[in-house]
């Protein structure tokens, strides 16, 4: 390195420190660590040791202020701003002579040098000496307090480069993530260094310098450093896991680790010449080039004297026209610019306050229209002035909803991981597409889809698509390929997870249900109901079903999540082909889309989601069994009959099932008849919770505030069918005299179109 | 609420300070002001299934869902229709969960009240048809006696049956 450009990175490093010693308060312990950082940032550029002394000085004091042995922590903290500024003029060789350096550097040392000793033994000075001397519980707490900052710190941080060095991987010449993701390291060793932490540390260090080769390109991004950084993501999230409860237990903060072990890695990592780059991968996801292409072009790459970019090798060759790599490289770009977004982090309480409001004012906007006093006087400009208003409320309303949307892409590229890991231990290869992530979804739907998405990728990869060479074999790429898509559809999201895999076997979940119990013959059911026979609990609990069907592993425990959100899950397959799995779910779990029935006085709202169809009794449907189950028989399906009005005791206006309304309902593949008075349409409503006080009451989710600000309660279908019990699991009723095969298991062909009333 | 909150309570300084003050078949009642945050007038309310009849059901309490008890059913009093001056006095008590809004369906309202430690008596052992613990004493005041209640015990959730 020259000394000319070890001089501009000093001088470049002093102004950082300049620039973060603006930002510091001395009273926010990460701010002061980030400063700390910084000034250890000079010290080790500073090779020749100019700055020193004066650096060395100006972090102790820092340091002190951390530790809270500085009683005026503003006065400390202009020491270190009056030291930097004689780094910043010593820099600047602005002293002629080497002697006024040497009295300014003198003057400085010993203005701040003989301050720890004072503040120690000087009784004034409060706060200073009775906080470093014998840990008192203050201090302790203090302490605590300290790693408290640091733990919530550094996760976050750790959070944040597991998916920039997943993206790492797919552009591992971007500066700006590899700056982050340095940047992060640097400060973790930075702050674990002044509190010991020093496993957390020496992780830190190492993995900050590999970074720094990569920054200066004497490494490049491959599959094992990426491999490695997470590894390491996961031992210091391993190693500052149980600090807190380490401290307050009295044990030492840090557990042992295998450093060793690291440092081996990490040398071996260090060896490894760079693998493929970004931009052919980009290519070769889109399709234009072969991989042996990129290969060849990367081995002209590396044999040259002056190695050319491999986009213009390509182009060069005529392995792919200059557009087609200008757009890869755009697309390159775009993915570090969006990370630049900017946010404002709002409490989601006062998301719902705001919600809640608008709402009101819808109701109260429509019930000042409905006045009849207004329509007295039927003024021009006060009914412009009205439609006005609420054209502006509309606006208002639709803006509120949308404060909770966020983009799809955190919780797909969560999987990234996932899919990388099980790939690995499935020894299988897998390349994972996503598109529309940018699709939009309520904030706390995102932690309710993961769980479920997390079952179906693995599902996807673990039975779904085969091994290397049983693809081979069967005449596809080696490499499996799971698509993960997201996109609006009539206002829900639809979430697809399709993988080009093996398929359902349809003879084989026949048999295993016939097995199971669950049906008596397929021969009768489209491949659609056996489809969804892997959704049935218990399909797949008894013994491994990859060696009978090669699906269904938790599969219930996925259709369970999606119908608690009011979402639908569907499935369609070939054999040999692949598997697609398509969830449908509500944009928000603020909103469900509800059909508004009348039993009696009240209104209830049955989540459409529920509802297979609505229909008036043709005589002769209804009959009993044993006098006391009531069942409807609609089109040869039997399914048990359930007075909403003895449900929720209330006097109906028809308590004759051929007078009232029929509408049958299904959950969890149970259907079921509920019996109301009359249908008042399809409504959109904003779901309100009934609060702590009532959060154990059964056959209701929550309320909905209708048109008339009156409350009307949503019913909760499962609820609805664990509360009036009977039937097993497919709706069977106990005891029933009918022919078994008469019984549609699912009943899902009177799916489709449900006949409105 | 521990033993040590209840010697507490016996102690004066609980008791000092406003009350509202209220009605409830010919008795007056009082429940600290600092747990009341608004009075309403009586609205619709939308009854809830499978609960023990006090807890009315739910009202739209300006987009919020808040559920209602009937405090005359509550203590066991006898249900009277509800008219003009009924109101409903909407709480916040003590959830596990942190604060819970509810509202209480009372006769009357009749006044803001402040009560004087020295005027307040422990409650009395007397085979009362209320439980002695939703009692925190009794005021004597001119008008006559009020009785404090001690609301968050009253509208905690077990004693309203809505535990499971």
């Amino acid at each position: 390195m020259s000394q000319e450009h070890e001089g501009e990175q000093l001088s470049g490093a002093v102004s950082a420190l300049a620039a973060q010693l603006v930002l510091t308060d001395p009273s926010d312990i990460p701010s002061m660590g980030r400063l700390l950082n910084s000034l250890e940032r000079v010290a080790e550029t500073d090779q020749a040791g100019v700055l020193r002394q004066v650096c060395e000085a100006s972090r102790q004091i820092a340091e002190r202020l951390v530790m809270g042995e500085v009683g005026d922590a503003a006065a400390a903290l202009e020491q270190v701003a009056a030291g930097t500024a004689l780094m910043q003029e010593i820099l600047d060789g602005r002293f002629k002579g080497l002697k006024t350096k040497e009295m300014r550097i003198e003057a400085f040392l010993s203005q701040v040098g003989g301050r720890p000793a004072e503040c120690q033994s000087a009784p004034g000075q409060e706060g200073a000496g009775a906080k470093s001397q014998p840990p008192d519980d203050n201090a302790e707490a203090m302490d605590l307090d300290l790693y408290r900052s640091f733990v919530a710190e550094a996760t976050e941080g750790l959070e944040q480069i597991e998916v920039k060095v997943l993206s790492l991987e797919e552009s591992p010449d971007d500066k700006e993530l590899l700056n982050a993701i340095f940047r992060t390291f640097h400060t973790l060793k930075g702050t674990s260094g002044f509190l010991s932490l020093e496993a957390v540390n020496h992780i830190a260090h190492h993995t900050e310098n590999l970074l720094d080769k990569m920054r200066d390109s004497r490494l490049r991004a491959n599959h094992q450093i990426v491999d490695f950084i997470l590894d390491t993501v996961d031992l210091v999230k391993g190693l500052i896991g149980g600090i807190l409860e380490r401290i307050e237990a009295g044990k030492s903060p840090e557990i042992d680790v295998d450093l060793e072990a690291f440092s081996r890695k990490l040398a071996a990592v260090e060896s490894e010449p760079g693998a493929t780059p970004a931009l052919g991968e980009v290519l070769v996801q889109k399709g234009l080039v072969s991989s042996e292409d990129i290969d060849a072009a990367l081995a002209q790459q590396g044999s040259a004297e002056q190695p050319a970019k491999l986009g213009e090798i390509l182009v060069h060759e005529g392995k792919a026209t200059a557009k087609e790599v200008t757009q890869a490289l755009r697309e390159q770009k775009q993915i570090a610019s969006e990370a630049a977004a900017r946010t404002v982090r709002v409490d989601t309480s006062k998301l719902d306050n705001l919600v809640d409001m608008v709402g009101e004012l819808v109701i109260t906007q429509s019930q000042v229209r409905q006045n009849p006093q207004l329509g007295g006087a039927l003024d021009q400009k006060l009914t412009r002035d009205l439609s006005q208003l609420s054209r502006i409320i509309s606006d208002l309303q639709r803006t509120a909803m949308s404060l909770r949307m966020v983009p799809i892409r955190q919780t797909f590229q969560k999987m990234i991981r996932l899919v990388r890991d099980l790939a690995k231990k499935s020894d299988k290869e897998v390349e994972l597409v996503m598109q529309g992530d940018e699709t939009e979804i309520d904030r706390n739907m995102v932690d309710e889809i993961y769980e479920p998405l997390v079952h179906m990728v693995r599902n996807a990869i673990d039975h779904g698509l085969e091994r290397p060479e049983e693809r081979e074999a069967a005449g596809k790429s080696r490499c499996g390929r799971v698509l993960l898509r997201a996109y609006h559809k009539g206002g829900s999201i639809i979430i697809e997870i399709s993988e080009d895999g093996r398929g359902l076997h349809r003879e084989r979940i026949v048999a295993k249900a016939i097995e199971k119990g669950l049906i008596d013959r397929g021969d009768h059911l489209d491949d659609h109901e056996v489809w969804n026979l892997i959704f049935a609990a218990g399909f797949s609990t008894a013994e491994k079903v990859s060696e009978v069907s090669g699906r269904g592993v938790g599969m219930d425990v996925v259709r369970r999540a999606v119908e608690k959100l009011h979402g639908k899950i569907d499935i369609q397959s070939t054999l040999g082909q692949g598997t697609i799995f398509s969830m449908r779910l509500p944009l928000t779990m603020a909103i469900i889309d509800g059909m508004v029935v009348k039993v009696g006085p009240e209104r209830y709202i049955i989540p459409t989601a529920a509802v297979r169809e609505s229909l008036r009794l043709e005589r002769g449907a209804y009959f009993t069994v044993a006098g006391r189950g009531e069942m409807i028989n609609i089109r040869g399906k039997l399914m048990p009959l359930i007075r909403l009005h003895q449900l929720f005791d209330v006097v109906p206006r028809y308590s004759d099932p051929y007078t009232s309304l029929i509408v049958v309902v299904e959950n969890e593949g149970r259907q079921k008849c509920l019996m109301v008075d009359e249908l008042l349409g399809k409504q959109e409503l904003v779901i309100k919770s009934l609060g702590e006080a009532l959060k154990s009451l059964k056959g209701v989710t929550g309320g909905a505030i209708l048109g008339d600000g009156r409350v009307g309660l949503i019913m909760d279908v499962g609820g609805i069918f664990d509360l009036t019990g009977g039937g097993d699991r497919l709706g069977r009723p106990p005891a029933m005299g009918a022919e078994p095969g008469d019984i549609d298991l699912f009943g899902l062909d009177a799916g489709g179109e449900p006949a409105m009333a | 609420m521990g033993e040590s909150a209840k010697k507490l309570r016996a102690g004066a300084g609980e008791k000092e300070g406003k009350y509202l003050g209220f009605e409830l078949a010919g008795e007056n009642y009082g429940l600290e002001i600092l747990k009341v945050r608004e009075i309403i007038g009586m609205m619709d309310i939308t009854p809830l299934p499978q609960l023990p009849s006090h807890v009315k059901g739910v009202i739209n309490l300006r987009g919020k869902v808040i559920p209602v008890v009937d405090l005359r059913l509550k203590f066991g009093l006898e249900a009277s229709a509800y008219h003009e001056r009924t109101c409903i006095i909407v709480v916040e008590t003590r959830g596990s969960n942190g604060p819970v809004l509810m509202g209480i369906v009372v006769d009357t309202v009749s006044e803001v009240m402040s009560v004087d430690p020295a005027d307040v008596e422990a409650t009395p052992e007397l085979g009362l048809r209320l439980d002695a613990d939703y009692i925190m004493g009794l005021a004597k005041q001119r008008e006559g006696v009020k009785i404090l209640l001690d609301i968050d015990r009253v509208l905690n959730v077990q004693e309203l049956g809505l535990g499971m």
